[in-house]
């Protein structure tokens, strides 16, 4: 597995919401993508999933480029992504739309196998009675794991989870870290999460990339970048970076 | 397992297949052959519009050049078998114009199957004048019993509804239902949006074309102002709402309501027929907003109606 990201420019009319971004993500690794609202992170989610065109650049994937696929092709190929707004996508029990994923993913199933594959990933995530539980009335979290599972589903090389933490309570969050974890270690994928819960992202990612009006202004190690003062600067304003630095 | 959709598949048409039997006399035999004609009209828009969430107003479209292509067939004498079945190659023929539509979305691709129908009358009306023939074709009298056709019906409106039983079971239904849920959800799950919208505009258009072949077989002529009349593409549309969209039994209902609720309007409220079955249609929708099946379900106290199954 390979991603890489060749400076990928996306704008909207007159506003460039990502700017010459570069990076490439490690198989394996989980990478956070941290910055303030409007930094550009879920458009840059948005391009590599194939959802957005970006304007300059290209996304290679696995030495093919995939700049501007489809975004079912790009989900076929193996890149997954969850959506910040989470729809059920059918009525029925929540381990039916788990089953969706395995339906029609990476290695699109037959209805049995998708059955069963979901009932196994359910069970990796501890979902309990929440697999039989029908899918008009999950509360916000349910919902949110619901979707991982259903991402994880389509058996991703790379998995993107955007926002999957937003209005969760610290023991949810603490067992979101934990799943997101095991979900690296026993699926095998890599992971890319943007998140504002600064918390769960530092102890959960190997790497984090901070990003401020569409351009990275930082990449390393969590605990490199929390004493990062363009990044401290970017969150907290200049004075509290010029007292610290 | 055996089934119960399966059941009621073998039920119904076993049912139908009896009823001629029973000497049940013309007018009858006439009405219950337009219900089954109007089941197959809703079922296959059940399968786009219902499961899909995708409405087509322009049914008449396909229903229209369905059932013109199969009387110019006939009438060129080839067999009528074959005539309707190529009228409904026709009428699916015409949807490779309408992929472009499923760029857009929603409420666009309603807007544009609403021109299409107007359009395909309009065309059909003025070929006729600039190639100076006649638009009304006449079908030979006494061309088929009354009997031939109604079994020639049931046969294809069992196929209807057995062919959306496999689709329940297939990708192709799932596959919709997401998209209709959330078009850009179901693509991140790998599921081509476009070519399942097409495979379920290519089946209802198809299905409907054969309905309009069948129809003109029926009355006997086929001239475009019926053929491609809005209702054609507005009745689909009502029997299934009526009686629950995306649900496998809600078409039967509704288009069972539809057909004795026009029988009873055209004959009690004549010129008002139509107005009247706006009426009832808003007094539905207001009342039962997701169709008779619905409510049906909520008194068994279970929701077995949609493809959870």
């Amino acid at each position: 597995m390979s991603l890489v990201c060749e400076n990928i420019t996306k704008r909207f009319g007159g506003l460039t919401a990502v700017s010459h971004f570069e990076s490439s993500f490690e198989a394996g690794a989980i990478t956070g993508i941290i910055g303030p609202n409007g930094s550009g992170k879920s458009v840059l989610i948005n391009v590599i999933s194939g959802y957005y065109k970006p304007e300059e650049g290209k996304v290679v994937f696995d030495q093919k480029d995939i700049t501007g696929s489809n975004s079912h092709t790009v989900a076929r190929l193996g890149i997954a992504r969850t959506f910040q707004h989470m729809r059920p996508l059918m009525k029925g029990t929540a381990i039916q739309n788990v089953a969706l994923g395995a339906l029609f993913g990476r290695e699109s199933g037959t209805m049995k196998t998708a059955m069963s594959e979901a009932y196994q990933i359910c069970k990796e995530m501890e979902f309990g009675d929440l697999l039989s539980k029908s899918s008009d009335n999950l509360t916000t979290y349910e919902r949110k794991k619901v979707e991982i599972a259903r991402a994880v589903a389509t058996k991703p090389k790379i998995l993107m989870l955007d926002e999957v933490m937003a209005g969760l309570n610290p023991a949810e969050v603490e067992y979101f870290v934990k799943m997101i974890k095991s979900i690296r270690d026993n699926r095998k994928a890599t992971i890319i999460i943007v998140e504002h819960i600064l918390s769960a992202v530092m102890s959960l990612c190997e790497r984090v990339i901070v990003l401020s009006n569409g351009r990275k202004i930082a990449e390393g190690l969590p605990r490199e970048i929390v004493r990062d003062v363009g990044v401290i600067e970017v969150y907290l304003g200049r004075g509290l970076a010029s007292a610290k630095g | 397992m055996i089934d119960r959709t399966a059941l009621l598949v073998l039920v119904f048409a076993f049912v139908f297949a009896v009823f001629p039997l029973l000497n049940v006399g013309d007018y009858l035999l006439r009405a219950v052959t337009l219900f089954l004609l109007y089941l197959i009209l809703a079922q296959s828009w059940n399968i786009l519009g219902g499961y899909g969430g995708q409405i087509s107003l322009g049914n008449s479209s396909f229903f229209g050049i369905g059932g013109y292509a199969a009387g110019l067939l006939i009438v060129s004498r080839l067999s009528i078998a074959v005539s309707i079945l190529l009228g409904g190659l026709i009428a699916a023929a015409l949807t490779f114009f309408m992929i472009p539509a499923f760029r857009l979305r929603a409420s666009y691709f309603a807007i544009m199957t609403l021109f299409l129908g107007a359009a395909m009358q309009a065309l059909v009306t003025q070929l006729a004048v600039t190639t100076d023939t006649p638009a009304t074709i006449y079908l030979p009298l006494g061309l088929i019993s009354i009997n031939t056709l109604y079994y020639g019906i049931l046969t294809v409106t069992t196929l209807t509804l057995a062919l959306v039983m496999i689709l329940q079971r297939s990708k192709i239904i799932h596959a919709l239902c997401a998209i209709k849920a959330d078009e850009d959800s179901a693509e991140s799950l790998g599921i081509n949006a476009v070519l399942y919208k097409t495979i379920g505009l290519f089946l209802m258009s198809f299905i409907t074309g054969i309905a309009g072949g069948l129809y003109v077989a029926f009355i006997g002529f086929a001239d475009p102002s019926d053929m491609f009349a809005i209702e054609w593409g507005v009745y689909p549309l009502f029997m299934t709402i009526v009686g629950g969209t995306a649900t496998y039994v809600g078409p039967i209902i509704g288009a069972a309501i539809f057909a004795i609720a026009l029988q009873w309007l055209v004959t009690f409220m004549g010129t008002f027929s139509l107005l009247s079955l706006a009426v009832l249609l808003v007094i539905i929708v207001l009342s039962m907003p997701n169709g008779i099946i619905n409510i049906v379900a909520k008194f068994k106290g279970a929701t077995d109606q949609d493809t959870s199954g």
